[in-house]
């Protein structure tokens, strides 16, 4: 998983998870809160609702009680009800009486219930009703809800009853209030609470969340049940409410999301792109290649990164030149160093020869022909050792060409030129691979070196020269592999370690420069140099060369 | 005035010069004495104020059966019962007047032989109090409010005259409808005497609507028991209903619906009433008028009988009680 994406996750889980618990929270808060003040509204309306019922049915007994009085006191209702007169003015009573007294039910009963004035209902006089008074004087506190009959159909009201004794006989008078609904939605304080009536169910133990009335249904004739004046919340608004965070969540988690998503990829990628940049640099840093650029304007930690790595690279390009310095005195010294022990070698016997001379031409001036003659060999051996010496160091520095050169037609003319009777030269050539990218020059005293090189490590017995030629098979760019194998003595450890260094040589004539100069004509190539050995069974040497 | 249409004065054209009963006629008036109300006080007023319930001035049948309607069709003496209160009919020659419909309604002598008084005549609208009317000064007020009857009848100088039985309040219903509704002739009584604030009598005897002229379809289809009907505004009606609501068993109707007088035929062709408590003219109206009204198949229960009562200001001039419930202004000279 990339850096981007981890941070993209990591911002998105940063910004979703808080918004998530955060949404949580808010609608279980808000949940509860309203829950608690609908229950509470809820009482307050109970309570508002209980006063205003106590009220009503205190303000019907007073009015109906008044009523009574000044009907017990009329003389007409004595005559009415005792000899039959002013019936029209007791028939007539009620129906002027109860607007008057503002209730909206009143009539007046004999003992046996039969009606002899009803406001409600003027024309309902001589009915036998004896039910609803019983009902009303047998409910709680003589309260009741009772539903009647009247001209205009039924009416609901808050009725109670009261009674008097006219000439020893007993009359009740049934007074009432309108249940009015509108009434009672008038005292709700908003929808979040809803009033309802439920008729006719049966005596429960009290609720705290109602009132209960005792009912009489005059219209069917009973019998008493009771009412239930019951207070509910309205769940309605507590659901819009929480559909209404449900709905602000729901937009605010894919904003959040899409805002995380665009901030995580904008900070990853100006977090990892200067770090990717940072990579490809480093990934060129090599030590012939300390020429990346990784110093930084920014002030961050990138910045400080890269400055980091710009001082490091700066401390390891000073290191390396003063290696290289080293190295070049250190090679300049012992090439002085050989050059002199050489040039000396090569000097020794000449100056050997000449003290012999000038002896012989001191004490014996007529030998000095001779002696000559005798010496002459040894002269001119020894110039022709330092003519080679100075060949030798003059390859030291080769003018490259690195146009194609044709590997297979050059191995053939080496193979050929180096064979002998003792010494096999077996060439195995890729036909694929027969061109290489290299000045032909130093491609030749490169496989000149190195077939020369395996013929003395055969050190004069038969053994086997192979030269081959493959592709490089997985590298970045097409190169060819050259082989030099030997049948010879092969290298221990410490004369492997010191193979290629200049000057060293395990044989008696040779001058230790074969290796070293192959490996820096190698390098001057552009291509690399191998070696496997094991001692007593031979080396093997590879070249690899980038390909025509 | 209120509620006199524009077309009054074509209408009245033609009553007087094609219709007319009597006018310019000369002779003997032969009057029933039980009918006849002579004058009170003197002297004897040339120009008279009289105050009618509503309504007016409507051309159809229904307007002319109204009192204020049949008060104006006897004085302009068109023949809507042409008898006078003891079933005799009038004889001709009593005068009659025009019609002049202006800022106010005017009732000129046609005759000016027959010493008819000028009548200007004022139409009392919906919760006008008739005691008011009287207070005024107005010299005739036809009422049958009881109040307004007990008020005058305190006032020594006005005089209270009965006028003749006028209207039938029936039951319009279902044939078993009203075999579940109609009163006995003890409950009519007590219709008559404790249910209404009317001057009433229990309708007995046979009426014109049983004749074999005005026999109605007796198909019908029957409608669910759902109220009584009456036409706003009734109060004898509404009373009527209430009662026979309060007495009917439990499958009765359950409850009086009002109506406007112009709604309640659409009310009962729809069948949105299982009956109605209708006031029907206890004269015969011409060509059965009323009936069209009802349901076929419906029967009519009479129930009460009601009059109205004419409060008299001295110096009325003497006039004739008619068959249909009105007054009849007649010649100052005549008793």
């Amino acid at each position: 998983m990339s850096f981007r994406t981890r941070l993209a996750l990591a911002l998105i889980a940063a910004a979703i998870v808080p918004l998530a618990v955060l949404g949580f929270g808010v609608r279980r808060e808000l949940t509860a809160r309203v829950e608690q003040q609908a229950a509470d509204r809820r009482q307050a309306l109970l309570a508002v609702l209980k006063a205003d019922l106590a009220n009503q049915f205190s303000l019907v007994r007073s009015r109906i009680h008044s009523l009574a009085a000044g009907l017990a006191a009329d003389n007409r209702f004595r005559l009415a009800v005792r000899e039959g007169g002013e019936r029209r003015w007791l028939l007539d009573w009620a129906p002027e009486a109860m607007p008057a007294s503002g209730l909206a039910v009143l009539r007046v009963q004999d003992a046996e219930g039969r009606v002899l004035s009803s406001g409600h209902f003027r024309n309902e006089f001589d009915r036998l009703d004896p039910e609803l008074p019983a009902a009303i004087v047998s409910a709680h506190a003589g309260e009741a809800l009772v539903r009647l009959r009247s001209p205009d159909g039924e009416l609901l009201a808050l009725a109670v009853v009261d009674s008097f004794r006219v000439s020893g006989r007993s009359y009740r008078i049934v007074g009432g209030l309108p249940f009015d609904s509108t009434r009672v939605t008038a005292l709700v304080p908003s929808n979040e609470l809803m009033v309802s009536l439920e008729l006719g169910g049966a005596p429960a133990d009290a609720d705290p969340e109602e009132i209960g009335l005792t009912y009489y249904d005059g219209m069917a004739g009973g019998p008493v049940s009771t009412a239930r004046l019951v207070v509910r919340h309205n769940p309605a608004l507590l659901r819009d409410l929480q559909r209404g965070v449900n709905r602000w969540m729901a937009v605010a988690a894919p904003l959040t999301l899409l805002l995380a998503l665009a901030l995580a990829m904008s900070l990853a990628s100006r977090v990892s792109r200067p770090l990717a940049e940072l990579a490809e640099k480093t990934s060129r840093l090599d030590l012939d290649r300390l020429n990346e650029d990784f110093s930084s304007e920014r002030d961050d930690e990138i910045g400080a990164l890269g400055n980091l790595l710009a001082a490091m690279t700066n401390r390891l390009r000073a290191s390396t030149t003063r290696l290289r310095d080293a190295e070049r005195r250190a090679a300049t010294g012992e090439l002085a160093r050989q050059i002199n022990h050489d040039v000396k070698n090569g000097l020794a016997p000449i100056r050997h020869v000449l003290r012999h001379l000038a002896d012989t031409a001191a004490k014996s001036p007529e030998r000095l022909a001779a002696v000559f003659g005798e010496r002459r060999a040894t002269l001119e051996s020894s110039v022709s050792y330092l003519e080679d010496l100075a060949r030798n160091y003059a390859r030291l520095a080769p003018a490259l060409d690195h146009g194609p050169s044709d590997l297979a037609a050059l191995l053939e003319e080496v193979a050929r030129g180096a064979r002998t009777d003792a010494v096999e030269i077996a060439v195995r050539l890729e036909p694929e691979v027969t061109r290489v990218r290299a000045d032909a020059v130093v491609l030749r005293r490169i496989v000149e070196n190195l077939v020369s090189n395996a013929v003395d490590a055969l050190e004069g017995r038969p053994g086997r020269v192979t030269l081959t030629t493959e592709p490089v098979r997985g590298a970045a760019e097409p190169l060819v592999r050259l082989a030099v194998a030997d049948t010879g003595r092969g290298m221990s450890a410490e004369e492997l370690r010191r193979a290629f260094d200049d000057f060293q040589t395990t044989k008696p004539s040779g001058t230790g420069l074969g290796l070293s100069v192959v490996r820096r004509l190698v390098g001057d190539l552009g291509g690399s140099l191998r070696v496997e050995t094991r001692p007593g069974q031979g080396s093997t040497f590879s070249v690899e060369l980038p390909a025509a | 005035m209120r509620g006199i249409p524009r077309r009054v004065p074509a209408l009245l054209a033609c009553g007087l010069a094609a219709c007319g009963a009597g006018a310019g006629a000369s002779g003997p008036i032969p009057l029933s004495d039980a009918c006849l109300v002579a004058s009170t006080g003197l002297p004897l007023r040339d120009s008279l104020s009289v105050a009618l319930a509503g309504p007016l001035g409507a051309a159809g049948p229904q307007a002319w059966s109204s009192p204020a309607g049949l008060f104006l069709a006897a004085q302009l003496g068109r023949d809507s019962s042409a008898s006078d209160c003891a079933g005799r009919p009038l004889a001709h020659g009593l005068g009659a007047f025009r019609l002049i419909a202006g800022d106010s309604l005017l009732l000129v002598p046609g005759d000016t032989g027959h010493a008819l008084p000028v009548i200007r005549i004022q139409v009392m609208t919906p919760g006008d109090d008739p005691r008011d009317w009287v207070d005024r000064g107005t010299d005739v007020v036809l009422t049958a409010d009881p109040a307004t009857l007990e008020y005058a009848a305190r006032r020594g100088e006005l005089r209270l005259v009965p006028l003749a039985w006028s209207s039938v309040y029936v039951l319009l219903s279902s044939p078993e409808l009203a075999a579940l509704l109609a009163p006995s002739v003890e409950r009519k009584a007590e219709l008559a005497r404790d249910a209404i604030r009317a001057e009433a009598q229990p309708a007995e005897g046979s009426y014109w609507w049983e004749r074999a002229e005005c026999a109605r379809p007796a198909a019908g289809s029957s409608v669910p028991i759902a109220g009584l009907a009456t036409v706003e505004g009734d109060p004898v009606a509404r009373a009527l209903a209430e009662r026979l609501l309060a007495i009917s068993p439990a499958s009765g109707p359950r409850r009086v619906l009002s109506y406007p007088a112009a709604k309640l035929d659409s009310v009962l062709a729809l069948g949105a009433a299982a009956a109605a408590i209708l006031a029907l003219p206890r004269s015969a109206p011409r060509g059965c008028d009323g009936l069209t009204r009802i349901p076929a198949g419906w029967t009519l229960t009479p129930l009460v009988e009601t009059r109205a009562t004419a409060v008299l200001r001295p110096g009325v001039p003497p006039l004739l009680l008619t068959a249909d419930g009105t007054i009849r202004f007649v010649s100052r000279t005549a008793p």
